[in-house]
């Protein structure tokens, strides 16, 4: 068990600079997830916590230690590889059991772990077969298996779901995260799934152009993004962002004004938003914030004409088209009852709606959020 | 069920018989399949075979005519003489000790560089496997004269003087010089095949680099390594023209040199020869059929996504 820490990471491979210092405190039995779009440096900065690769600058903290310099059979860390890496050559048993070996370990202790191992990822029956015999998802298990039995202080796992069919990732989705729950070792997870980043992160860092974006509890995150990169890259389908220019109403009150339609601001991010008056700003709201509202209410509604829906099952998405052109996505109840072309009255959340500024991409209500979230 | 497999349904499917799963014209097809391919295995199988026949004719039969395809005295005097009045052993010792001394010394450092230059990219990496294999595209009858000159006063260290002239050493140089870019060229390529994250996963299981390779790679890599032997065991075992002009004396003359020394002026000893060349074949033969297996997959490793 140990808590990592990267403080300035830098890594630099020829001319691209992969992961662009970043500062990560990954606390000790904690499931930290990198989640970024592909490319954005998360598996880069997974392989310097390996070991894989080497900083360029900046320091990685395992434990107490600083491990910049270790190799990576001198740190103690477990690594499940996307293709799962077995060999291919050595049976199940013999997997699980060379790490331990390399380490000089007992053997009554490597039977004894393999054993238990075995028996918590339920491949007992499946020990004396090679990784050619298995399926994915029992390739999957052993990789699992081969990590766990060392104990090591992290787990680092590379995209460890992305090769199995949907419903199996969700399975193991749900055993992984009973598996952390029963083990407690800290674990650093790089997926680009959002929703596998969701549901097994107790912290998630996003990631884009080798710099984390933000950090944090996942659904604090979903709902506070400080930017427009995490607000767009969480949630599927993804926040709608509308930019028009913020004015001030006769009354007082602060509009967006979306090229034709009127948007009323919340008052209570009047303060935030006033250095803004006169500029563009990009209003955001995510598809399941939005409600429709065909009898018509006044305030803040927003007519528009369905263009595609997209029954989901448990949810419908339609494609709309705002008066002012722009397009805009909804998520609703699935009973509900529209057709291509039906014009209806969009009316969104008050409570869900952010501001950004459309050239930095920075939220502009974010702290104005965190305030109000700590006073309730 | 078992009967499907039984041996008799098995010829019916292949002959197209099993008029409930094939296709009436199935037959036909199959049959002309069979009888083109029955010709060319005739046709590879002959030379062999006639040269088998001839090694056991006595030399009065093997002048005869018509030709016996049935030898009708069978002897094995043919093999006794090569031993007896020919050094046949001391040919056959120098075909193995330099055949498998080059292919060992190939698959050793094939094995090493391959692995480097499918795994570190260090400067000039690519031109430098271009270049160790390009320098093989040279026709080796080309580089006769300069290998006959270094090998007569080769270029000792410390003024020692010397010649490798009609040594064994010569061949093994000449031989791992002609066949080391192949196991290079075709270790790297099968090195590519296997994922970099197996060696990088026994480096977090707690291996060294050169650990990784040797517990983790290098048992991966036999099918590979098993090719490489194979192609320059061969090609170091029928070996002829540098041989014919490296050596000149039984202390260092291969197999292929003493069944061509039947051939005199005026006259060809077709038994011995024959049964010479038998000799000559035969580990060849043995050695290709216990690692053909091995061949394919070691060739076409990585050519297709699996």
């Amino acid at each position: 068990m140990a808590h990592v820490e990267l403080t300035d990471l830098v890594k630099e491979f020829d001319d691209v600079t992969a992961v662009d210092g970043i500062s990560l405190d990954i606390p000790d039995e904690s499931f930290t997830v990198l989640v970024g779009p592909s490319g954005c440096g998360k598996t880069t900065t997974l392989r310097l916590i390996a070991g894989l690769e080497r900083a360029t600058d900046g320091e990685i903290r395992i434990g107490e230690d600083i491990v910049n310099d270790a190799r990576a059979y001198e740190r103690d860390i477990a690594m499940v590889f996307q293709n799962y890496a077995l060999y291919p050559h050595k049976t199940v048993r013999d997997n699980m059991r060379f790490g331990l070996e390399q380490h000089d370990t007992d053997e009554g202790i490597i039977t004894e772990r393999v054993q238990e191992t075995a028996e918590l990822l339920q491949i007992e029956e499946l020990l004396d077969r090679r990784p050619s015999e298995l399926s994915g998802g029992q390739q999957q298990r052993v990789a699992l298996g081969r990590a766990i039995v060392r104990d090591p202080a992290v787990f680092l796992m590379d995209e460890p779901l992305s090769n199995l069919d949907a419903k199996l990732r969700v399975q193991m989705r749900a055993e992984l995260n009973k598996l952390h729950e029963e083990l407690s070792t800290t674990t650093v997870y790089v997926t680009h799934d959002q929703v596998e980043a969701m549901t097994l992160a107790d912290q998630i860092a996003v990631m884009d152009n080798g710099q984390i974006q933000q950090v944090g509890e996942p659904t604090h995150v979903y709902s506070n993004p400080r930017n427009m990169f995490v607000a767009g890259f969480l949630g599927s389908p993804s926040m709608n962002f509308l930019e028009g220019t913020l004015e001030e109403s006769d009354a007082g009150k602060f509009e967006l004004d979306l090229g034709g339609a009127i948007h009323n601001v919340p008052d209570e991010f009047t303060d935030a938003l006033e250095p803004y008056l006169g500029d563009r700003v990009t209003l955001g709201i995510r598809p399941e914030n939005i409600a429709l509202n065909q009898d018509g209410v006044p305030a803040n509604v927003h007519p528009a004409t369905v263009e595609v829906v997209e029954p989901q099952g448990e949810k419908t998405v339609l494609e709309l088209e705002l008066a002012t052109g722009q397009s805009i996505k909804a998520a609703v109840d699935p009973d509900t009852t529209v057709e291509m072309g039906d014009a209806v009255n969009l009316r969104f959340d008050r409570d869900s709606l952010q501001y950004f500024d459309p050239t930095t991409g920075k939220s502009l209500t974010y702290d104005t959020k965190i305030e109000q979230q700590a006073t309730i | 069920m078992s009967t499907k497999k039984s041996p008799l349904n098995r010829l019916r499917r292949s002959l197209g018989l099993d008029t409930q799963n094939e296709w009436p014209s199935v037959a036909r097809e199959r049959l002309l399949a069979y009888g083109l391919l029955a010709v060319y295995v005739l046709v590879i199988w002959f030379p062999i075979y006639y040269i088998f026949i001839t090694s056991i004719k006595p030399s009065s039969e093997v002048l005869s005519l018509p030709i016996t395809f049935l030898p009708q005295n069978p002897t094995a005097q043919n093999y006794v003489d090569i031993f007896t009045n020919r050094p046949f052993d001391n040919y056959t010792i120098n075909s193995m000790i330099v055949a498998t001394t080059t292919t060992l010394i190939c698959i050793t450092l094939g094995t090493v560089t391959g692995y480097s230059f499918s795994r570190y990219d260090f400067l000039g990496n690519k031109s430098l496997l271009l270049s160790i294999v390009g320098a093989r595209m040279i026709p080796p009858i080309a580089l006769i004269v300069p290998f006959f000159q270094i090998m007569s006063n080769p270029p000792l260290i410390g003024g020692l003087t010397g010649s490798l002239y009609d040594t064994r050493l010569a061949l093994i140089l000449t031989y791992t010089f002609f066949n080391l870019p192949f196991a290079v060229w075709i270790m790297k390529n099968y090195f590519d095949g296997i994922p970099e994250s197996l060696d990088e996963q026994a480096q977090i299981d707690g291996c060294s680099r050169w650990e990784a390779f040797v517990k983790i790679i290098l048992p991966m890599a036999k099918p590979g390594i098993a090719a490489t032997a194979i192609l320059a065991f061969i090609f170091s075992w029928n070996e002829f023209v540098f041989a014919l002009v490296l050596t000149s004396s039984e202390q260092a003359q291969t197999l292929p040199i003493a069944v061509s020394l039947f051939v005199a002026d005026d006259f060809v000893d077709w038994a011995h020869l024959a049964a010479g060349g038998m000799i000559a074949a035969l580990p060849g033969i043995l050695f290709g059929l216990f690692f053909q297996q091995y061949i394919v997959s070691g060739l076409t490793q990585g050519a297709v996504k699996e």
